[in-house]
């Protein structure tokens, strides 16, 4: 099974990781991937709904509409992105992936220790 | 996007979205990009490092995210490895084909090891390209495509404003024309499809669809029939797919028009254009006239807008002729027709053809951007000419040996034209590129002031027309430099060079002069237009326009004034409501509702008491309390009506002071006058006098205009605008609670903005800016071209005389007098160049006349400014080459020989 999905980018990842944990809108995930500011990645809001988009072709997310309307703006409606079936199984092959690489590294720097 | 305002930065990474992102992306993702930005701009507030650090890193992201998202729409991305593919495959065998192919790449490995010669060709070619591809997108949109009607050179129009029923019924039996179109736009309200919506309802004649050579998508369009209720409408395409999500249902349904039922019976074809110059651009329904109502029975009803189609065989000037006839013959019948002025003069029907009708105004100013901007092209070419010569001089030796190993000319220069072939090319391809992000700018910057322009597009012909151009420029410039180059190349013809080369050495220095003569010129007109601009931007409106916020509200027409006048003050009683607002008032207008030219919505004569010559026009503003200290208008000598005062007879009325002068002479003398207008109104008694105020716009005169209490409106109307003055900032939600203010009283009226006064005059200005921006921008180009030109021969001639100046050096010139030397003859093209510049800006300045305001036609400024720059910029492309001169090693220069 963990074949079936390509290596992830970094920031990819992170959305895919964030995603998974609750819900959000655009700019909410901007927060949330620089609050895990150590990835060193940064997300400006145009390449961010690319990646969005391209992961919405690929049905890792899904979006909908916030019913909430923030103060002070129009009345418009914001889209929400949450993560699908499919997403989750993207980043769990992934994450395993990163394990398993890994555990095949560590030894190497553990052995040259020694 | 948003009625807050928004902080330069959003406005900016705004624009840049709107210019480079693909339409599909824009439209999914657009505003919610936009959001996600501000969030975070804000989350910055207080740390202005940051936030710029924040704004350069967006920006710079987008043209990278851009570009993916291009190629991904066309999917070139996953085109190339196949292609790739297919060229190895090919190598193998040998062919003429394939022998062609081993020249591109040679000549792109050649190209790479010159790289500062092939960027410059490429971005010469590529800025020219884009130039003309862009500006002649703007001409061909605006100027040469025909308007999409059939038969359109026979169309034409009756101008001056509209026209009345009785005057349209007498121009029936004309003998010139086969068919007439007449149209009435006005605006509606469309209730029941979810917020009441504001919507334009093109009203027009019988034979208006007929005329224009529209269609119907599905349906019908109007019969004759349907003129005898006018209750059946066709919707236009664009408000059927935005409004009723293109559902073919409708047809047969009924819809609420200021709530009155009428039928849809059709939809408009797609591939139907309004007649901007009847209608407006943007008519949602259409919808017949009633032609029993009153008012196409007045002569002093001045609504429909005329076009009719020449008969094949028939002139203007036959048409024109009749037209005056009818005019004539309906002054005989009842002088009290209004067709003659204060003089006594009968009106002269301006007639014309449609065409010239809907581009008038930028045909001359973009005709001249046209002729400019192909010089401009010609200047780059020849600036690559420059390039490709210098650089075949300096590969005499490399062709030599390539000849002595036995290559023959034909395929030395069919070498020397791949390369240029390919520097054409990838120059062109970059042209294009540069013209869809310029055409794109033009309409994000302002498509409204240009005609036609909603339509601007890039098509296929116009990329042909490019690819034309770069493949001219190749033949031209790449060929002719290959041929120099080769015949250089046969022995025994030096003595020959020397005066070829003085030859080519006066046609050089003139292209430079040339380019400097019309970039000064350019950079002149940029500069007037500029300055007109920034004159018109600093005019005094006569309102305090801080902290002012304008709704406009089409209320449903009704003939009762009552209805309309009581609706108006809960709106304003709702709105006062409203935290945060200080005062409101309304009228029929506001200042800057109407600008651009025109006059709206209430004009009227004062009436003669004796001498009909005397009737001065008034432009009339039925008000709301407040209106004055609302706006910020000072009043003087005496004081606005009072609740009770404002229905007393005689009316209290407030002149405008350039009306008291033009009446009576002087404010002081206006005070306390009564004055009869004409026309129904009562006898009228000045009661104050306002300072002037530019109700039409910052470019228009101060006119005649007069204020009167809006409970003495004798009619109803479909018009009110409402402003709002806040103290302070504005609570959160402010424009939110405005609107619901308005709907809690008139739930079913559209507010369709709730703006900014001071945005609302940048609005009016905003044509303007546009003008500047693209003739700066142009000027610019050409200006960089210039300097490029004047560098590139000034580098060739030093490299040509090394030698010389070597010799010189050893002899103990100074670096200074050799440095001096090349600067001189810079200098001498340069102010030669200026001289020329000059006086072509001289003469072609009379051209942008229409568009100079507030400053003298020849402005010294801008004369003198474009002439600094320019003069600055020539100083910094003659002094590099200089330098280099001045640090010739002798040594190095003899021995090269």
């Amino acid at each position: 099974m963990t074949e079936q999905y390509p290596a992830l980018a970094p920031r990819d990842l992170l959305i895919l990781a964030t995603l998974a944990e609750q819900s959000c809108h655009g700019y909410g995930l901007i927060k949330q991937v620089e609050a895990r500011q150590d990835s060193g990645i940064t997300l400006d809001p145009a390449n961010l709904y690319r990646v969005l988009r391209r992961m919405r072709k690929s049905e890792w997310v899904d979006e909908g509409v916030a019913d909430q309307v923030s103060a002070g703006s129009t009345d418009k409606r914001r889209r929400v992105y949450t993560i699908t079936k499919i997403g989750r199984e993207v980043l769990e092959a992934e994450l395993a992936r990163l394990e398993r690489l890994l555990q095949q590294a560590r030894p190497a720097l553990a052995g040259g220790r020694d | 996007m948003g009625t807050k305002q928004e902080p330069l930065a959003a406005r900016i990474y705004e624009f840049a979205i709107q210019v480079l992102l693909p339409e599909h992306v824009i439209e999914r993702d657009g505003d919610d990009i936009l959001a996600a930005f501000s969030e975070v701009y804000q989350d910055l507030s207080g740390r202005p490092a940051l936030r710029v650090r924040y704004l350069s890193r967006c920006l710079f992201a987008l043209p990278k995210v851009a570009l993916l998202d291009h190629l991904e729409a066309h999917q070139v991305v996953d085109a190339t490895p196949a292609s790739r593919a297919h060229s190895n495959r090919t190598n193998q065998s040998e062919t003429p084909m394939n022998r062609i192919l081993q020249d591109f790449q040679y000549a792109i490995r050649t190209l790479r090891r010159s790289p500062g010669y092939t960027a410059s060709a490429v971005l010469l070619l590529a800025l020219g390209v884009g130039a003309v591809t862009s500006s002649f997108t703007l001409f061909d949109n605006v100027l040469l495509r025909a308007l999409p009607y059939p038969d359109e050179h026979r169309l034409v129009v009756i101008e001056d404003g509209s026209h009345s029923g009785p005057f349209w019924r007498a121009l029936q039996d004309h003998s010139t024309v086969d068919q007439w179109g007449s149209a009435w736009t006005k605006q509606a309200n469309l209730t029941g499809q979810g917020d009441p919506l504001g919507i334009n309802v093109g009203q027009v004649s019988e034979d208006f669809f007929s005329l224009f050579g529209a269609r119907a998508l599905d349906g019908r369009l109007l019969a004759d029939d349907d003129f005898a209720t006018a209750d059946r409408v066709v919707l236009g395409y664009d408000f059927w797919r935005e409004t009723f999500g293109a559902d073919h249902g409708i047809i047969g349904q009924t819809i609420a028009l200021d709530g009155e039922a009428v039928t849809v019976v059709g939809i408009a074809d797609q591939s139907f254009t309004p007649p901007e110059a009847l209608t407006g651009s943007d008519v949602d329904i259409w919808r017949p006239f009633l032609w029993t109502n009153d008012e196409f029975h007045d002569n002093g009803y001045h609504v429909l807008e005329i076009a009719g189609r020449l008969k094949a065989d028939r002139s203007l000037e036959e048409f024109t002729a009749e037209t005056q006839a009818v005019v004539v013959q309906l002054d005989q019948d009842d002088p009290k027709t209004n067709y003659r002025d204060r003089e006594g003069n009968l009106w002269q029907a301006p007639t014309a053809h449609l065409r010239d009708v809907t581009v008038r105004g930028v045909q001359v100013a973009l005709r001249l951007l046209l002729g400019a901007v192909a010089l401009l092209l010609l200047i780059a070419c020849s600036n690559v000419a420059h390039l490709s010569v210098a650089r075949g001089l300096a590969r005499t030796p490399e062709m030599t040996l390539r000849r002595a190993l036995g290559a023959n000319t034909t395929s030395l220069i069919r070498q020397l034209l791949i390369e240029s072939l390919v520097v054409a090319s990838i120059g062109g391809a970059l042209g294009v590129g540069i013209a869809t992000i310029a055409v794109k700018a033009f309409m994000v910057l302002n498509p409204a002031t240009l005609p036609r322009g909603a339509q601007l597009s890039l098509d296929l012909r116009i990329v042909l027309f490019a690819a034309v151009i770069s493949s001219l420029t190749t033949l031209l410039f790449g060929l002719l430099p290959a041929l120099t180059t080769v015949r250089n190349l046969s022995p025994g013809v030096r003595s020959r060079v020397s005066g070829q080369d003085r030859a080519s050495g006066i046609l050089r220095n003139s292209l430079v002069v040339a380019e400097i003569a019309l970039s000064l010129m350019l950079l002149v007109g940029a500069g007037v237009l500029l300055r007109s601009f920034s004159a018109v931007s600093q005019q005094d409106a006569g309102i305090q326009a801080e902290g002012v916020w304008r709704i406009p509200l089409t209320p449903p027409e009704g003939d009762e004034p009552a209805p309309y006048i009581s609706q108006m003050a809960s709106i304003k009683e709702a709105l006062q409501t409203v935290p945060g607002v200080d005062s409101v008032a309304h009228g029929l207008t506001l200042p800057f509702s109407f600008t651009g030219g025109g006059r709206c919505c209430w004009s009227t004569r004062t009436e003669a008491k004796d001498d009909p010559e005397t009737s001065i026009r008034l432009g009339l503003h039925p008000i709301s309390s407040d209106y004055f200290s609302t706006l910020g208008i000072p009043v003087r000598l005496g004081s606005a009506w009072t609740q009770a005062e404002a229905l007393a007879t005689p009316v209290p009325v407030i002149l405008q002071e350039a009306a008291a002068i033009e009446i009576f002479g002087s404010p002081e003398a206006a005070i306390g006058e009564t004055f009869k207008l004409s026309g129904s109104m009562p006898e009228a008694q000045v009661v104050a006098i306002a300072d002037d105020t530019r109700h039409y716009g910052l470019d228009r005169a101060v006119s005649a205009e007069l204020y009167l209490p809006i409970e003495r409106l004798p009619f109803g109307m479909d018009l009110a605008d409402f402003a709002v003055r806040v103290t302070g900032q504005e609570p959160e939600g402010f424009t939110r609670s405005l609107r619901e203010a308005v709907w809690s009283v008139a739930p079913d009226l559209p507010v369709p903005t709730v703006r900014r006064m001071t945005d609302q005059i940048g609005a009016s200005t905003a044509g303007r800016r546009f003008e500047s921006v693209l003739f700066g921008s142009f000027g610019v180009v050409a200006l960089l071209l210039a300097a490029a030109g004047l560098y590139g021969t000034l580098l060739y001639t030093v490299g040509q005389r090394r030698r010389e100046m070597g010799i010189r050096l050893a002899l103990g010139a100074d670096r200074g007098a050799v440095e001096k030397h090349v600067l001189k003859s810079g200098a001498l093209v340069t102010i030669l160049g200026i001289l020329l510049g000059l006086a072509g800006a001289w003469a072609t300045i009379t051209f942008l006349e229409s568009r100079i305001w507030g400053i003298e036609a020849r402005d010294t400024a801008s004369l003198a400014g474009a002439t600094g720059l320019l003069l600055l910029t020539a100083m910094l492309a003659c002094w590099l080459p200089a330098r280099k001169a001045g640090r010739t090693d002798p040594v190095e220069a003899l021995r090269a020989e």
